[in-house]
């Protein structure tokens, strides 16, 4: 006996609008922002629409944040703000 | 009344660990574990190597558990060792993701682990020596000390 087999297709194209929308862009702004405020002075963020998603990059962008990090790991202990 | 329920001292059940399991490595026995090194000060004698181990965050996954993020930071003797310090710290991230396969770290049950970054090259601002540092999420189940 034969049993019917569920097929599944993914719509890709889809799957990537939604990972590139307005309101995927803004959260990950917000929790980029949240980070760099919980980091301190000297780390910038950039929003970057890839071709499949927008992904958000916090970083240290002067001499004194960079040394902070790698003293003190301030941006690093600043990733769990940008939970919730 | 409810439970107390306290989590994990993290960075303790992780220097504890390490130590432990790095001492059992051929090539590992003299590798330092400790939680912080006091490079700057003029009288330090920071270990020739040496893992340190500093708690960076973390979550509660739920009433018991607790998930910590812990960020190891492995030395090498001097400023040009960074095949040394990415060895140690390579050794010491294949320890701490053996630990969710264990089920414990130390005495500490530990079902789950998730690598935030594989090591790399951290070198110190203050010392030049050669570092590499890697951040984990690890899964403690917090101790209950009342009710």
């Amino acid at each position: 006996m034969t049993q019917a087999v569920t097929k599944i297709e993914f719509h890709y194209p889809a799957f990537n609008r939604v990972r590139q929308s307005a309101g995927v862009i803004a959260d990950l702004k917000r929790r980029g922002d949240a980070i760099a405020a919980a980091a301190g002075d000297g780390v910038d963020v950039q929003v970057v629409v890839g071709a499949t998603r927008a992904r958000v990059t916090v970083a240290t962008a002067t001499f004194e944040a960079r040394k902070s990090e790698a003293t003190d790991k301030t941006l690093t202990q600043a990733i769990g703000a940008g939970r919730g | 009344m409810v439970e107390i329920v306290e989590p994990a001292d993290g960075e303790t059940v992780l220097i504890q660990y390490l130590a432990h399991m790095l001492g059992q490595q051929p090539g590992f026995e003299s590798v330092a574990v400790l939680g912080a090194m006091d490079a700057a000060s003029p009288d330090y004698e920071p270990p020739a190597e040496a893992v340190t181990v500093r708690l960076t965050g973390g979550v509660p996954r739920d009433v018991l558990v607790a998930n910590l993020q812990l960020t190891i930071t492995a030395w090498a003797a001097g400023p040009g060792d960074e095949i040394r310090a990415s060895d140690i710290a390579r050794r010491s991230a294949g320890l701490i993701l053996a630990a969710a396969r264990l089920g414990y770290m130390g005495e500490t049950v530990c079902n789950n682990v998730l690598a935030l970054s594989l090591p790399y090259k951290d070198s110190d601002p203050v010392t030049s020596r050669a570092r590499y540092s890697a951040t984990f999420a690890v899964s403690m189940r917090g101790q209950i000390v009342g009710a």
